[in-house]
């Protein structure tokens, strides 16, 4: 590991090295560094600063490589990290309690904000806050308005339903107006007189 | 019980022919022809519109 690598690790901000540490990401739990780590919680990951600053080193490196999209397959590299992902709840499927995530939505976004300024954020687990994850669930879920979809419609208030015809019905008596009133006039102001309203609403 | 007589009076509304819903409240005896009147309706006009109302059967209180 060349020194510059570990510079670089030791540039990222106490807060991502932090996280880290806690919970370091699937690039460097390879498999001849599995049998190193016996244990699967979370506290025997956190060794001493110079393991962690190696793992960092290595987290770095494998930021550098291109070919290496981790955040491309969230739910195979949640299965192969030996810690459930601290950005998801779980369940205990033994006594059926949820448990929430580690660090809540607000954090994570945090933590994704920070690590892409960083240009670390594919060493993240995976969280709906990584880049491209919204517009990944509108494409696949389109706009989750009522209404808006193909052959949807919603179906509205009576008045809503039938504003356009009684407008249009206002309209055209209005344009009507002048002549119904030369003849009411001419009829006597109303005497025989039969056009009545029907005085219902529609 | 004798039946209560029937009022001389009516109270009638006359229903906007501009087809808005606007209405005025009047009252005519009920020997009277049905009434119809030249009144100024306010909704979607500005124009005065004639106002007609029909007396016994057009919604009366």
């Amino acid at each position: 590991m060349s020194s510059k690598q570990i510079a670089l690790a030791n540039s990222l901000p106490p807060r991502l090295i932090r996280f880290f540490e806690k919970f370091p990401p699937a690039a460097f739990l390879q498999p001849p560094s599995l049998p190193a780590i016996p244990a699967t919680s979370p506290e025997s990951i956190v060794a001493s600063s110079p393991t962690a600053t190696s793992t960092i080193a290595n987290a770095t490196i494998a930021s550098t490589v291109p070919t290496d999209p981790p955040s491309s397959t969230p739910p195979a590299i949640a299965d192969a990290l030996p810690y459930p992902n601290p950005f998801l709840p779980r369940k205990n499927f033994v006594t059926g309690r949820w448990y929430g995530p580690v660090y809540g939505l607000r954090k994570q976004a945090d933590l994704v904000k920070l690590a892409q300024k960083h240009d670390v954020v594919d060493l993240l687990p995976y969280t709906i806050k990584k880049p491209g994850e919204k517009e990944k669930r509108r494409v696949e879920r389109g706009l989750a308005v009522k209404g808006t979809g193909v052959g949807q419609k919603v179906k509205g208030k009576k008045w809503e339903r039938t504003l356009k015809g009684r407008l249009e019905e206002r309209r055209k008596a209005m344009l009507n107006m002048p002549a119904l009133i030369q003849e009411w006039k001419q009829k006597g102001h109303g005497r025989g007189w039969k056009k009545w309203p029907s005085g219902k609403a529609r | 019980m004798a039946k209560k007589p029937k009022s001389r009076t009516l109270m009638v509304r006359l229903i906007s022919m501009a087809m808005t819903g606007y209405f005025r409240t009047v009252m005519r005896p009920r020997a009277h022809r049905p009434l119809s009147m030249l009144k100024y309706d306010p909704i979607g006009t500005h124009t005065p519109n004639s106002l007609r109302g029909r007396s016994p059967n057009s919604g009366h209180d």
